[in-house]
């Protein structure tokens, strides 16, 4: 990454268009809400191999050497900055009088700590990164989406929810992310100024119009909200009118030449599935680093499908769901995969590099004392914790950052009260979520910290506080 | 697409299926466990006076309204919205008014889409000049021209004076802000660019409020909303100039001329958009691509069969419910369908006789009626080799008689068991598999309609036996709120097509998508008033579309809505 070519703003000036000092300037600074600790959610489906996904050498300081041999051996380096919490249960449980099988329901509740409707498969309360985009980031800004594979608007595809019933659908083509937070890039000074001055003329007429109809007393409440969003979008787009994007960063070199290569007839597919991960987590880290979003998620496949994987010495006949069932048919009907848990195991430590290289993206960017990661929550989830029976106890959390010193890093422990970690105790996973969101800042209506995240017929409330420093 | 998606394990293991559904005669008023209220097939519900329902005034296009739109606007088909964040899917539609919001995202792809477009007007000229009403020569004077046309066209009604000059100072600063082009192009490009951005363009907006004269609950809509709705519905598109001529003459002002106008349009071709568009979306055609089959089982199964199969419906729906004017009745019993070379095997014809080409064939009336003996539904709501009589159950319960079937809870085992012993078929099979009390509340309904179609394989290939035994395809079925017993798939389809049940439901899936919205409790009487007009005509297609048209949900805002 480098800084942006300054020259290319004061070109820009030169032009003298007139509405440059109406530019507001906080689209091009990082984000001044909040304590300075961002969130990334990562999601893994289908649940894991669970025989050799968690560290070894029992509760305690999480090593290096409890990692070895696990899928997450490839975040050994991370050991100490990371926390592996056990014994923490989807809310609503499968057992539950909650609509949904396994899958729709733990990528419903996974940030939303909510049940989703029968009527429309939606979750009924709003995620958790979304709440920190609404609460802390630049004007209300969303949380960044992103997703690897097929983008679907359907229950199996979304677990970011803007609100009730509203679907924060992942954009899987990183190169219209990038440019989203860009701006315009590798244009010559004349063929600049002319878009800019479209867009500015364009803006102009469509302000006035969305003016002129969110003050018609005639509206809903509804009405308004939708148009205010729509609104407040177009404003935000005003900054990267001036070609300063939503962040004064950028990628370079060969990444950016991918990025610009890339074909968005093949971004969906198992073959490209790599390369977009890769390239995913690349604007991600642009996005957090620089500042344009104080959240974000990345989720790869969707529930109930996802990719055969065919990269990185895997060499898989069957997708990720039926491996996930040890089966040849998504419906079980097949017959046996003998190897699937081997082969489920290999997926999982794709993940886990996958997850690795995001953390040492985060990393490798130094901010005050420590790095942007230290001032970060990244947690890579999954919608089940067994595909193989779509159970939803003691469900994969490995979360790594410290958010600034609000968490204690460097644990393998069980948090909840139960005998067994699979236990549904007092542990439900809204409390993880309460303690993200105090974590990164935001606050209840009263202005004192989160009590209970999600639903409040569901979960528990109070934070974990046995992760907490 | 190479994502699969599975088919939900319906078959639930005897210690986990839970309650959900009431045995026998009460499916679909289970409202507490579902959530899935279904107040308009309650019987005992009371009708009182047709209600305009609330829609927001503000309605995002959806995608594929606003592709057909752009099309229509200025004959350029892009398909734009191909690289759009996709539409959200409620109660199985894409266009639920409430739902289609913009995020920040959405706003970029419409600001990219606009961009697009008025650079492609840039680089085909013809396309560029076919969409100006008068000599360019004239500068200013046709561009106002131009905005009038164009405006009330993109705006789905007359521009206001102050909109006219907003976009009169747009032409004037678009010179120069193109790569190429005359002055006057480049000013009609920037033009075309600020309405596609405009929440005029990509909302229909309904401001109307002015109650009605002699019933203050309601708002008339003006003559240029009721335009886009009628165009929307009918079209899944803009109003033509014909269509908003109607509008500035009042001529949309009575149920008459509502009634007149929609009878036009859907006599144009583009009315085939919406009807391919819902029943795809009802018929969850969608899932046709998940069909994967063991070829060991079955040799004839190609990979890419399910496209044809999804279009052989499409077409069968083209053809029998727009070209030959038909009814639901025909929807359900029309012995025939389209086949080609790859799937005339499928039911009993010599592959050879067909080509790539889907050719309509008539099939015999004792194996074959209308879209439930299709082999994509077969298919679909089967395993790779044996049947799912649970899926297609559960499917005909749904989405053929609206019955209120909850989720199956997690972690259910969804494993068959073996042939073995005394368990012989797949509804032996199934019928063990769920024989617990405890499963009996959903599946005394689910497996019933199921068991009808076991002379169909999981191909959807007529057979008589399965593993050497013959198939049983009587069953009790519970329709609504009674039991009937049928003798196999003809006998209830026979039965299903002359259903109030059945037609009543399609009606509701209707409503939907035609409303933009889920039905509740104050739109009893108008379903109720549907229905009475629907049953005189046999369901005829183009008259419940009409029909529609004539409620008071169609032709009037609630007034409290605003």
């Amino acid at each position: 990454m480098q800084r942006r070519n300054f020259l290319r703003g004061a070109a820009t000036v030169a032009i003298g268009l007139p509405f440059l000092e109406g530019l507001a300037p906080r689209g091009v600074k990082a984000a001044a809400g909040g304590n300075g600790c961002r969130f990334i959610g990562f999601l893994e489906v289908n649940g894991n191999d669970r025989s050799r996904y968690w560290p070894t050498e029992g509760f305690g300081a999480l090593t290096a050497s409890a990692m070895a041999g696990t899928a997450l051996e490839p975040l050994s380096g991370f050991a100490s900055r990371m926390i592996v919490p056990r014994g923490i249960h989807t809310s609503p449980t499968h057992v539950d009088p909650v609509p949904g099988d396994g899958h729709m329901q733990g990528m419903a509740s996974r940030l939303t700590a909510s049940p989703l409707t029968a009527a429309n498969g939606m979750a009924t309360h709003i995620s958790v990164d979304q709440m920190i985009a609404q609460q802390l980031n630049p004007g209300g800004r969303p949380a960044l989406t992103l997703q690897v594979g097929r983008q679907t608007g359907s229950t199996m595809g979304v677990w970011s929810f803007h609100g009730p019933s509203m679907p924060a659908i992942g954009e899987n083509n990183p190169w219209l992310a990038y440019q989203d937070l860009v701006g315009l890039s590798g244009l010559d000074d004349e063929a600049l100024a002319r878009v800019v001055a479209r867009r500015e003329s364009v803006l102009d007429l469509v302000s006035d119009d969305f003016e002129t109809l969110l003050g018609n007393n005639q509206l809903s409440a509804h009405d308004r909200d939708k148009l205010d969003m729509h609104f407040t979008a177009i404003r935000d787009l005003e900054i990267d009118m001036f070609d300063g994007g939503l962040v004064p960063c950028e990628i370079g070199g060969e990444v950016l030449s991918e990025l610009q290569a890339l074909d968005p007839n093949t971004v969906s597919l198992d073959s490209s599935f790599r390369q977009i991960a890769r390239l995913q987590i690349e604007v991600m880290v642009l996005a957090i680093a620089c500042g344009a979003t104080l959240a974000g998620t990345i989720k790869f496949g969707n529930g109930a499908a996802g990719p055969i994987y065919n990269w990185d010495g895997m060499n898989h006949q069957y997708d990720h769901h039926k491996l996930s069932h040890g089966n040849t048919q998504d419906d079980d009907s097949g017959s046996m995969i003998e190897n699937f848990e081997e082969l489920l195991h290999e997926v999982d430590l794709w993940h886990a590099a996958q997850f690795a290289m995001l953390l040492e993206r985060l990393d490798s960017y130094t901010e005050g004392d420590g790095t942007v990661l230290d001032n970060s929550l990244v947690l890579w989830t999954n919608d089940l914790s067994s595909g193989l029976y779509h159970s939803d106890t003691d469900m994969p959390n490995v979360m790594a950052g410290s958010c600034g010193g609000y968490f204690q890093t460097g644990q393998h422990i069980q948090v909840s009260a139960g005998e067994s970690v699979y236990d549904y105790s007092d542990m439900p996973h809204n409390r993880l979520l309460t303690t993200i969101a105090n974590a990164v800042g935001c606050t209840a209506e009263d202005g004192g910290p989160i009590t209970h995240f999600g639903d409040p017929n569901w979960g528990l409330p109070g934070e974990i506080e046995s992760i907490k420093a | 697409m190479v994502d699969s998606t599975h088919l939900v394990p319906w078959v639930m293991g005897a210690a986990l299926c839970l309650g959900g559904c009431y045995s026998g005669l009460d499916v679909g008023a289970d409202a507490d466990s579902s959530g899935d209220d279904d107040p308009v097939n309650d019987p005992e519900a009371q009708c009182e006076e047709a209600n305009a329902g609330s829609l927001p005034r503000m309605v995002r296009l959806t995608h594929s309204q606003y592709d057909n739109t752009v099309r229509d606007l200025l004959g350029l088909d892009l398909d734009s919205s191909s690289v759009f964040l996709p539409d959200p899917l409620v109660g199985g539609f894409s266009n639920n008014a409430e739902s289609l919001t913009v995020t920040d995202r959405l706003a970029r792809d419409y600001r990219r889409a606009a961009e697009e477009i008025a650079e492609a007007l840039g680089e085909q000229p013809e396309v560029l000049s076919a969409l100006i009403p008068c000599d360019a020569g004239a500068g200013q004077a046709c561009a106002d021209q131009f905005i009038a046309s164009f405006g009330r066209r993109a705006y789905r009604r007359p521009l206001t004076v102050d909109e006219q000059a907003a976009f009169a100072a747009i032409f004037a600063a678009g010179d120069g802000l193109y790569n190429s082009g005359s002055a006057f192009d480049q000013g009609i490009q920037l033009v075309v660019e600020a309405f596609l951005q405009s929440p005029h363009f990509l909302y229909r907006v309904e401001l109307s409020s002015t109650v009605d004269a002699e019933d203050p609950t309601i708002v008339p809509l003006s003559g240029y909303e009721i335009a886009s709705r009628l165009s929307f519905l009918m079209w899944n598109s803009m109003p033509d100039d014909e269509l908003l001529d109607a509008a500035a003459a009042g001529e949309l002002d009575t149920a008459q001329g509502v009634e007149q106008a929609a009878r036009r349009l859907l006599a144009d071709a583009r009315a085939t958009g919406p009807v391919r568009d819902f029943h795809y979306q009802w018929l969850r055609l969608e899932e046709y691509e998940t069909i994967n089959k063991n070829a060991e089982v079955f040799p004839q199964y190609q990979p890419g069969m399910s496209h044809v199969m999804e279009e052989e419906t499409l077409r069968f729906i083209e053809r029998v419910m727009l070209e030959q004017d038909g009814t639901w009745t025909d929807l359900m019993t029309t012995p025939g369908t389209f086949v080609n070379a790859e799937t005339a095997g499928l039911y009993g014809l010599d592959g050879s006789n067909y080509g790539e080409e889907l050719t309509w064939v008539d099939l015999p009336a004792t194996e074959r009626k209308g879209i439930l003996t299709q082999s994509g539904f077969l298919a679909t709501n089967a395993y790779a080799d044996i049947t799912s009589p649970i899926h297609r159950g559960v499917f005909v319960q749904r989405n053929i008689l609206c019955a209120a079937i909850p989720e199956p809870p997690g972690n259910v085992d969804p494993t068959l068991p073996d042939f073995e012993g005394e368990i012989r078929t797949t509804r032996d099979a199934v019928e063990v598999h769920t024989s617990p009390v405890s499963c009996g509340g959903c599946h005394d309904s689910i497996n019933a309609p199921g068991f009808l179609f076991e002379g169909y394989d999981a191909m959807g290939q007529v057979r008589a036996t399965e593993n050497g035994v013959p198939v049983d395809t009587a069953s009790t079925v519970v329709v609504g709120a009674e039991e009937h017993q049928f003798a196999g798939a003809m006998d209830f389809i026979d039965h299903v097509a002359e259903s109030e049940v059945a037609r009543r439901c399609y009606l509701t899936q209707w409503f939907r998508y035609a409303n933009m919205r889920q039905e509740t409790f104050d739109d009893q009487c108008t379903l109720d008033g549907l229905h009475q007009v629907l049953q005189d005509t046999d369901y005829n297609l183009r008259e419940l579309l009409v029909a529609m048209t004539q409620t008071t949900t169609f032709r009037f805002r609630a007034s409290e809505a605003g």
